[in-house]
């Protein structure tokens, strides 16, 4: 026999309705997270829901606003600080945005989002940011798009 | 090799759409009026021809790393050497689909290698097959795709990556349906998977590392994206500072570029299963005029006497042409079936079948299910 013996699926007949997914589409933006000494502080700013406020072990707090650091023996042991989701302020909607942790964007309605449109960073302890670029991939295909095929759009990659 | 009509089954439409195939009526692409019947001699040598040309195929990579060819297939020069070394390191490798010109009676003849980004994946390691179980579950079918995709998944090289990232473009839901059944043989494998658009692929400058949306490093990624168009754009260069490991690999930029033609028939003339192919205009009198990079039968022109007989238009063909001898396709009642020859890993596993009105088999053809038999 050359024939598959049995083709067992699990995930696609599910995800027929999946394949326009709100995701993330900007050239370039600062995306910030806000680290929290407290979850008060932390869910003061974005809510419950979402799990918008993580624990993470932060081993050198000394330079978190609002924390001290605990020294043993020239030891540093770690405190415990509280992540809130990355988020970023879209210019073209004037909104702000966070990224959740299913990778989904979607409009900041909670408390701190009146704070990130007038630039400020609410209860946070200290803000991080990194700059990441996107739409580096993807010219080609739009210059070769027009094509049509059988989706009718856009270019494809495949052939 | 027949073409035989047969009844359509009642409700083929939800059974295709169950398994994720939602485009199956788009331009009638799936076509189950008809299907294609083979004998075991003609599948044995499918499967023989195909894996003779991938070990042709192998041995003309490293005829061009070795003598250094690649600006004869318009590869830019910062892509030489990470090119070789990922073929030197034999870098991971999922699969690639020959097309073969076939008739059942003469040998197959290579017409090329989308060895990056093959698409029909789906149609051919599972709707066709749910079509046999249906139709004719006594007969055999040359597909073993799917265990052997699910094999390979488990070969990949690396530990500790973390998930496998998998790459579509936006608004084409072709690709999108491609991936995502790709993600689901490599679950069955037992990785944990992530789709991303190629568009939302975020570059991290701080730290020289692809990104997710949420920031994470991409450390493993498939991308349905060709080779040909990563080189050129903006994140191109920063292939070559990141550690992320792409499927398919560099190496295989090499096959997919229709360049490979004429260096296979240079490294193995009058070979059965070769066309004669060069890069010179002047060497054939009938030929198809293919560009070095194009996709779906796009731009490819074919010449009878130096008097051309058919066109695909598109956007390619900046980078000049290749030009193969024209080979007059089988045809069965008015259509011209290709030969989609599937290799997972380096192994042969299994065909589908594709014909087009015309002679240029383009993204418009028809998907028609096939099955083989010891009784004719």
């Amino acid at each position: 026999m050359k024939r598959s013996k049995l083709i067992p699926l699990f995930m696609l007949g599910t995800l027929l309705s999946g394949c326009s997914d709100n995701k993330l589409d900007t050239d370039e933006i600062e995306v910030k997270q806000n680290t929290y000494a407290t979850i008060a502080d932390c869910q003061a700013d974005w809510g419950t829901e979402d799990e918008a406020c993580q624990p993470q072990q932060v081993a050198d707090a000394s330079s978190v606003q609002g924390t001290t650091t605990t020294q043993s023996h020239g030891t540093f042991i770690p405190v415990i600080m509280y992540m809130g989701p990355r988020y970023y302020y879209d210019r073209s909607t004037s909104t702000p945005m966070m990224i959740t942790s299913g990778g989904t964007v979607k409009a900041v309605t909670s408390p701190i989002a009146s704070h990130i449109s007038s630039g400020s960073s609410g209860r946070a302890a200290s803000v991080s940011t990194a700059s990441v670029s996107r739409g580096g991939f993807g010219a080609g295909a739009h210059a070769a798009a027009g094509g049509g095929g059988h989706a009718g759009g856009g270019g494809s990659a495949g052939g | 090799m027949n073409r035989i009509h047969v009844t359509e089954r009642p409700d083929r439409a939800a059974k295709l759409e169950s398994i994720g195939l939602s485009f199956h009526a788009w331009d009638d692409y799936w076509n189950e009026g008809v299907c294609y019947q083979f004998n075991a001699a003609q599948i044995d040598e499918l499967e023989a021809a195909t894996n003779t040309l991938h070990d042709m195929c192998l041995v003309a990579v490293k005829h061009i790393i070795d003598n250094n060819r690649f600006a004869e297939l318009h590869i830019p020069e910062e892509f030489w050497q990470p090119i070789a070394q990922s073929f030197a390191e034999n870098a991971f490798s999922i699969y690639g689909r020959f097309d073969l010109a076939y008739d059942g009676k003469s040998v197959p003849k290579m017409l090329e290698y989308n060895a990056d980004t093959p698409t029909s994946l789906l149609e051919s390691a599972v709707a066709q097959w749910y079509w046999l179980e249906d139709t004719h579950s006594k007969d055999d079918q040359f597909n073993s795709i799917h265990e052997k995709l699910v094999e390979q998944w488990k070969r990949i090289p690396a530990d500790g990556f973390g998930k496998i990232y998998f790459a579509s473009l936006k608004d084409n839901e072709e690709d999108w349906v491609c991936v995502h059944y790709l993600m689901e043989t490599a679950i069955q494998a037992g990785f944990e998977v992530q789709h991303i658009y190629v568009e939302d692929i975020g570059w991290n400058a701080d730290n020289n590392t692809f990104v997710d949306l949420d920031n994470n490093v991409i450390n493993v990624i498939f991308k349905l994206y060709p080779w040909e168009w990563m080189f050129k754009e903006e994140f191109g260069k920063n292939i070559l500072k990141s550690d992320t490991m792409f499927i398919e690999p560099l190496w295989k930029s090499l096959l997919s570029n229709k360049g490979i033609l004429p260096i296979l028939w240079e490294l193995f003339p009058n070979h059965p299963y070769l066309l004669p192919a060069y890069f010179a205009p002047d060497k054939l009198l009938s030929y198809a005029k293919k560009p070095f990079f194009s996709r779906e039968g796009a731009n490819i022109e074919l010449y009878k006497n130096n008097e051309k007989i058919a066109e695909d238009v598109g956007p390619y063909g900046a980078e000049g042409y290749i030009y193969q001898e024209l080979y007059t396709l089988p045809v069965y009642e008015g259509n011209y079936p290709i030969i989609g020859s599937w290799v997972i890993g380096d192994t042969s596993s299994g065909i589908c079948i594709r014909e087009d009105a015309v002679k240029i088999t383009t993204n418009l053809s028809h998907f028609i299910p096939h099955y083989f038999t010891n009784t004719i």
